[in-house]
C-alpha cells in the first residue's frame, strides 16, 4: 500500500495522453466538451437485508460525503455482502445523476463517480454478471476519450487518468465473455504498451515507487493476459506468458504460485514436458503445496496410490490444507476407497467448500446407503 | 442406460466412470494490486468459497466425475462398481459379475465382488479398467446375485450403453520415388484430431515390416499439440532393407503407424493401424539399377559405373547389353555393344560394369542403355539412370 497522499494519488492516475486527448487540448475549447456519458443499465434487487449491514446501508442512504459512503460499501463487501453491495452501488451513482436512463445524457463526473463505477464493475465481475458489465462498461469506448483525463477537466492541476486502473483491467478482459473474444487480447496489449511507457518514463525519471507499483500493475496485466489466452484455449501462448511472469518477478514466492499455476494448466492439455520442467523449477523456489503438486503428476500419470503416498505425506508433515484433503479424498475414489474419502472430506478443517460439496455428494453416491446419504448431505449443506 | 432393478432389490448396484479427475472451473476477478476495493472482494470470495483466492484460470480444487464423458478407441475404461446395502438387515453371498459387450463379442471383466456379506447400509467396491479397442456401441452388464436373510436367492442385471468413437483420423498417402538410384519409398500420414478436445499428440512412429528400414523425415517436437480438427502431418522414409528388391510383391507391407497421445489431466490413448499396404510399382520384366557411379569425374578421363539388372518377371531371361551413343553425346560408351548378359532366372539379378569416357565438361546424363529380351524380341530403354559432373 501507498502511505502519502497527493504524490501516490499521482502515481496511481499516472496514464499517457491519448491521441483523442491530445487532439482536444489543441482545439482550445473555453469549456470542456463531455465525450463519455455512462448511466447504469441495470438495477439489483436485494431478497433479505440481514440486521449486521443494517447500519452501513444507513450509512450509504443518509450521507453525501464520498469517502463515508465509499468506505460503508467496503464494510459490505468484507461482510459478503455482495448482493447488498450491488444493490447500493446502484442507489448511490442514481445520486450522482448515472442512474437508469441517464445514458448519454451530459453532466459533470466527478474522480469518484469513477470510482464508484470501479467497485461495481468489480462487485460484478465477482458475481459473474458478465453480460451486465459488458453492456454498462460500453459507453466507457476505448477510455481514450479526453474527458476522462485530468489534463482535459483541468482538475486542481492533476495530470493522469480519472478512470481507475481496475476499471481498465475489467474493459480488457470483459471481451472474452462476449461474442468477440479475441477483441480482449488487443485491449490488453494496448494496456502493455502503456504501462511499458510508463515504466520506461519511472525508470528514466529514477522514481523507484512509481516503477515498482507500475511493475506490480504490469504483473496483473500480464495475468490478465494469461487468463484471457487460457479461456482462447491459446495453452502454449499462455504458458509463455507465465513463463515472462516468473521472469518478471523477484519473489521465489511469487515464481513458484506462477509455476504451480503453469504445472495445473500443463495437466488440463495433457502437456508431460511442462508439467514436468515447470515442477521441476518449482521445488528449489519453495516448499509450499509441492507434494500437492507431485500427487497431481502422478494423478496425471494414472498413479493413484502414488497420489496418496504424497498426500499423506504432506498430511503428516502438517498441511492440512482443504486443497491437499480434497484432493486425497478424490484419489481414494480412484483407488476403490470412496467412502474414505468422504470421511477424508468431513474432517476438513476449515470448512467445506463447493468443490469439496461436490466431491461428497459423488463419492457417497456410489458408497452410502440412501438413508446414510440424505443424514450426511444434511450435516454439509 | 437402462435398469433392470427392480424396487423391491435390498442391494443397489452402482456404477460410476472414472474419467480422470478435473480442476474444478475458477473465474475471480484479476485484481489492481493497488485497489483497495478489488483486495477486499477477492479475501472475501476466498474466505466464503474456502479458496487460495488465486487469479490464476485453475484454481487446485480437483473435482471426482461429474459425467460419463465420451469414451474413444485407444482409451482405456475405467470405472467403479459398487453394492450398497440399503436394507435393514445382513445380504450374504453378494456376487458381482460384470460383462462388455461389443458388437462382435461379449468379453467378462475382472470383478472380484464375489461371495461378499453386506451389513445394513455397508458397501463394497472395486476399480474396473479395460482398455477399448472396438469402435460402436458398447454395453456393460451388470448382473448381481445375493442371498436375501430370509434365505431367498435375489438376481438382478443393469446395462450401461455408451458408444466407443474414434479419437483420431489417419490419412496416409504413399510416394514411390524408386528411380535407378534408390528403392525408396515415403509415407506421408496425415493425423486429425477427432475427438471433442485437445490432445497432446506424444508418439507417432511408423512400425516398418521386415522388409524395410523407417526414418522420419520431419522429427516432430516431443509432443504436438492438436485441437479439435486440426491436421498434423508426418513423412517417413523407407529404405529397403536389402536394397535390392528380390520380390516387388513381398514389399507391399509397409509396416504400422503406432500412435500415442494424452488428452485432459493425462488420460492417455494408443492406437495402431492395421498393416499399410502399396500398390507395388509395375517394373516391366526388367529393371535396371545402378549400384555405384561417381559424382565427379575428370573429363577425358574413362571411369567405370556398376549397373544391376533384375528379373521382375516370372520366367528366366536371355537378356543382350546395347547402346544407342546417339542418346548420349557427351559420353562415349568404351565397351561392347552387343554382348550377352546371359540366362537371368525369375527373381534374381546380375551385376555389369560400363566403361565410359566423359567427352564434355558440365553435367552428363547417362543415357542409351538398352536391354534386348531375345526370346520377346523386345527391347527395355534406359535413358537419364544416372549423372556425373565433368569437369
Amino acid at each position: 500500500m501507498l502511505d502519502s497522499a497527493a504524490e501516490d494519488e499521482a502515481l496511481l492516475d499516472f496514464w499517457p495522453q491519448s491521441s483523442r486527448l491530445t487532439t482536444a487540448l489543441g482545439e482550445n475549447r473555453a469549456e470542456p466538451r463531455q465525450y463519455t456519458l455512462p448511466g447504469i443499465k441495470y438495477e439489483f434487487q436485494c431478497e433479505s437485508i440481514p440486521d449486521q449491514a443494517m447500519s452501513n446501508i444507513s450509512r450509504i442512504s443518509n450521507t453525501t460525503e464520498n469517502l463515508v459512503i465509499l468506505e460503508a460499501l467496503k464494510n459490505l463487501i468484507k461482510d459478503g455482502h455482495f448482493e447488498i453491495t450491488l444493490w447500493k452501488s446502484s442507489e448511490v451513482l442514481t445520486k450522482r445523476g448515472h442512474g437508469m436512463g441517464t445514458l448519454g445524457i451530459s453532466r459533470k463526473i466527478s474522480t469518484f463517480v469513477y470510482k464508484f463505477w470501479s467497485l461495481r464493475f468489480q462487485m460484478m465481475w465477482a458475481m459473474k454478471k458478465y453480460l451486465e458489465i459488458a453492456d454498462e462498461i460500453a459507453p466507457f469506448e476505448e477510455l481514450d476519450a479526453p474527458d476522462l483525463f485530468y489534463e482535459y477537466v483541468k482538475e486542481a492541476g492533476r495530470k493522469g487518468s480519472m478512470v481507475p486502473f481496475a476499471i481498465r483491467m475489467i474493459h480488457a478482459e470483459i471481451l472474452r465473455m462476449t461474442p468477440f473474444p479475441w477483441k480482449s487480447i488487443e485491449r490488453i496489449q494496448r494496456l502493455e504498451e502503456n504501462i511499458e511507457k510508463i515504466i520506461n518514463e519511472m525508470s528514466s525519471a529514477s522514481n523507484t515507487k512509481g516503477f515498482e507499483l507500475w511493475k506490480r500493475r504490469q504483473q496483473a496485466v500480464l495475468t490478465l493476459k494469461l487468463r484471457t489466452l487460457h479461456h482462447l484455449e491459446e495453452y502454449a501462448n499462455a504458458v509463455q506468458v507465465g513463463r515472462q511472469m516468473v521472469e518478471n518477478s523477484k519473489s521465489n514466492e511469487e515464481k513458484a504460485e506462477i509455476l504451480r499455476g503453469i504445472v495445473r494448466i500443463a495437466m488440463t492439455v495433457g502437456d508431460e514436458k511442462t508439467l514436468e520442467s515447470a515442477l521441476s523449477e518449482t521445488a528449489p523456489l519453495s516448499q509450499k503445496h509441492l507434494l500437492l503438486h507431485k500427487a497431481y503428476r502422478a494423478i496425471f500419470h494414472g498413479s493413484f496410490a502414488h497420489a496418496i503416498d504424497y498426500l499423506q505425506k504432506a498430511v503428516d508433515g502438517g498441511d492440512t490444507s482443504p486443497q491437499v484433503i480434497n484432493t486425497l479424498a478424490v484419489c481414494h475414489l480412484y483407488n476403490g476407497a470412496p467412502s474414505i474419502g468422504v470421511q477424508k472430506l468431513l474432517e476438513t478443517q476449515g470448512g467445506v467448500s463447493e468443490t469439496m460439496k461436490t466431491n461428497v455428494i459423488s463419492l457417497s453416491e456410489v458408497s452410502y446407503s440412501a438413508k446414510d446419504k440424505a443424514a450426511l448431505l444434511a450435516r454439509i449443506h | 442406460m437402462a435398469d433392470l432393478q427392480g424396487p423391491s432389490q435390498t442391494i443397489t448396484l452402482k456404477v460410476m466412470r472414472l474419467a480422470r479427475p478435473k480442476f474444478a472451473p475458477f473465474t475471480s476477478l484479476c485484481v489492481d494490486p493497488e485497489d483497495d476495493v478489488g483486495r477486499i472482494i477477492q479475501q472475501t470470495v476466498q474466505r466464503k468459497t474456502i479458496d487460495e483466492g488465486s487469479q490464476w484460470p485453475i484454481g487446485d480444487f480437483i473435482l471426482a466425475p461429474q459425467q460419463f464423458e465420451n469414451i474413444y478407441l485407444g482409451e482405456t475404461f475405467t470405472f467403479y462398481v459398487s453394492c450398497i446395502n440399503e436394507g435393514n438387515d445382513q445380504v450374504d453371498e453378494v456376487t458381482v459379475k460384470v460383462d462388455l459387450q461389443t458388437n462382435s463379442q461379449k468379453q467378462p471383466l475382472p470383478c472380484k465382488l464375489d461371495g461378499l456379506k453386506l451389513v445394513a447400509g455397508e458397501s463394497q467396491g472395486q476399480v474396473v479398467s479395460h482398455e477399448v479397442k472396438e469402435l460402436g456401441q458398447h454395453i456393460l452388464v451388470c448382473s448381481v446375485t445375493y442371498k436375501t436373510s430370509s434365505g431367498s436367492s435375489q438376481y438382478f442385471r443393469k446395462f450401461f450403453k455408451f458408444p466407443v468413437t474414434k479419437p483420431i483420423d489417419v490419412r496416409t498417402k504413399f510416394y514411390n520415388a524408386e528411380d535407378n538410384l534408390s528403392n525408396d519409398v515415403f509415407l506421408e500420414a496425415q493425423i486429425e484430431n477427432t475427438s471433442g478436445g485437445m490432445m497432446m499428440l506424444e508418439r507417432v512412429v511408423l512400425e516398418p515390416s521386415d522388409f524395410y528400414d523407417s526414418q522420419a523425415i520431419t522429427p516432430s517436437p516431443s509432443a504436438v499439440q492438436l485441437r479439435p480438427k486440426d491436421v498434423r502431418q508426418f513423412l517417413f522414409c523407407l529404405t529397403p532393407k536389402n536394397h535390392g528388391i528380390s520380390s516387388p510383391k513381398e514389399v507391399t507391407n509397409i509396416g504400422k503407424l503406432d500412435m500415442q497421445w494424452r488428452t485432459a489431466m493425462g488420460e492417455r490413448g494408443r492406437l495402431q493401424t492395421s498393416p499399410l499396404q502399396r500398390i507395388a510399382p509395375g517394373y516391366g520384366d526388367t529393371r535396371l539399377s545402378v549400384e555405384r557411379v561417381p559424382a565427379t569425374v575428370r573429363v577425358r578421363q574413362t571411369f567405370e559405373v556398376m549397373l544391376r539388372v533384375h528379373n521382375c518377371c516370372d520366367r528366366s531371361l536371355d537378356l543382350m547389353l546395347s547402346f544407342d551413343t546417339v542418346r548420349q553425346p557427351g559420353i562415349v560408351y568404351c565397351c561392347t555393344s552387343g554382348k550377352s548378359l546371359g540366362q537371368i532366372p525369375p527373381n534374381t539379378s546380375i551385376d555389369f560394369g560400363l566403361e565410359l569416357l566423359p567427352v564434355t565438361l558440365g553435367f552428363q546424363s547417362l543415357s542409351g542403355i538398352r536391354i534386348h529380351d531375345v526370346f520377346n524380341k523386345r527391347t527395355h530403354e534406359y535413358d537419364d539412370i544416372a549423372q556425373v559432373f565433368v569437369n
